[in-house]
């Protein structure tokens, strides 16, 4: 009557096979977390390719990084590390001699179609694109580093802790960064008309 | 009365991250303070707001491509690094610094080892013989505790310089 139900391997399992050279149970660590590498990574380099490159990037590096993994931290977590780290690379050499458009001006965000639904209504697909642009500009106001806890937290769902694991601070550092980080948001969004 | 608005434990509340005494309280509170409760519900509308927003979007590109992306930068001509061969090297070493002993004992059968050779070496050259000694052994520093030995084969160019520390560095 019914199938077996098949059971989604969980991170440490995966962890566990793609140490022992398994480069399939690594693929699909890669397919589960790909996302939530790239919004991470978006929040902090504002630009939807460069996110994607610092994404791939990371995901080699943890990689080759994975026999001396210990896992005392969650992949997740110890992923984002990674991510986070490179972005924070990737902007400081940005910062080196490109342009810097600065945050007052409104994000252009080039809209992805796979994002809409086929049956989606276009002005309510304009309206949401011009929501989401808001928003990508009252983040691009803050600080990296209150940017970096509020995605952590608000997209991705970490606890404090493993925010203060991802980004290497105290978790009174964490706290005071979301508590700044949201009063500066909710002020930028008013600013803004959202 | 204080504000939990103005302090960072609204956060933490509205997060999850408040245990036992400091949970309690703040309940408590939230249960008499008005500006408290409305402070914490725009923190819940402003945090919908961003999650609602942007937890949507996806990376360009298919998962597929993002994949092959990543599988091109893993070099599949290097083996998975199971240790790195700096860490095999120490192991091996590690064994040798914590027992001096063990140190020494490798030390003499190496010198053994040369003396065969010099054995070997002298008796297919040909010339004196001096079966008593065919490897010469000379304390540079003097004293039975030297730590510096010289070992040379007679009518040979063959020399082996050894220094060993006999208290285990």
């Amino acid at each position: 009557m019914g199938e077996e139900p098949t059971e989604t391997p969980a991170d440490g399992d995966l962890v566990a096979r793609a140490k022992g050279g398994d480069l399939e149970a690594f693929e699909a660590l890669v397919r589960r977390h790909r996302d939530g590498a790239w919004r991470v990574a978006r929040q902090i380099v504002r630009n939807r390719d460069d996110a994607l490159d610092v994404a791939q990037e990371a995901f080699i590096r943890a990689y080759r990084a994975l026999p001396g993994f210990k896992e005392r931290a969650s992949f997740r977590t110890w992923l984002y590390r990674i991510v986070v780290n490179l972005s924070l690379d990737h902007l400081g050499r940005q910062r080196g001699g490109e342009i810097d458009l600065g945050p007052e001006r409104l994000e252009r965000v080039s809209v992805d179609r796979a994002d809409r639904e086929p049956s989606e209504d276009p002005s309510r697909a304009m309206e949401r694109d011009e929501a989401r642009a808001r928003v990508h500009a009252a983040l691009a106001r803050l600080p990296e580093h209150h940017r970096t806890v509020l995605v952590l937290r608000e997209l991705e769902g970490l606890s404090y802790e493993e925010i203060a694991r991802t980004v290497g601070c105290s978790l009174g550092t964490v706290m005071s960064r979301l508590h700044y980080g949201r009063r500066s948001l909710r002020a930028a969004l008013e600013d803004l008309g959202a | 009365m204080r504000h939990l608005a103005n302090r960072k434990r609204l956060d933490a509340y509205a997060d999850g991250e408040l245990r036992g005494w400091r949970l309690r309280r703040a309940e408590r509170h939230l249960g008499a303070c008005p500006i408290c409760r409305a402070a914490l519900d725009r923190l819940h509308a402003s945090r919908a707001v961003i999650a609602g927003v942007l937890a949507s979007e996806r990376p360009p590109g298919s998962a597929d491509a993002f994949w092959a992306a990543v599988r091109r930068g893993i070099a599949p001509e290097q083996p998975f690094p199971r240790q790195a061969p700096a860490d095999v090297i120490r192991a091996w070493l590690v064994p040798l610094k914590l027992h001096p002993r063990l140190s020494l004992g490798s030390a003499v059968v190496a010198a053994s080892l040369l003396a065969g050779i010099g054995v070997w070496h002298y008796g297919n050259v040909g010339g004196p013989r001096d079966p008593d000694l065919p490897v010469r052994v000379e304390s540079l520093e003097g004293g039975p505790r030297s730590t510096v030995m010289l070992f040379s084969a007679p009518h040979s160019n063959l020399q082996v310089i050894w220094v060993f520390d006999h208290e285990g560095s």
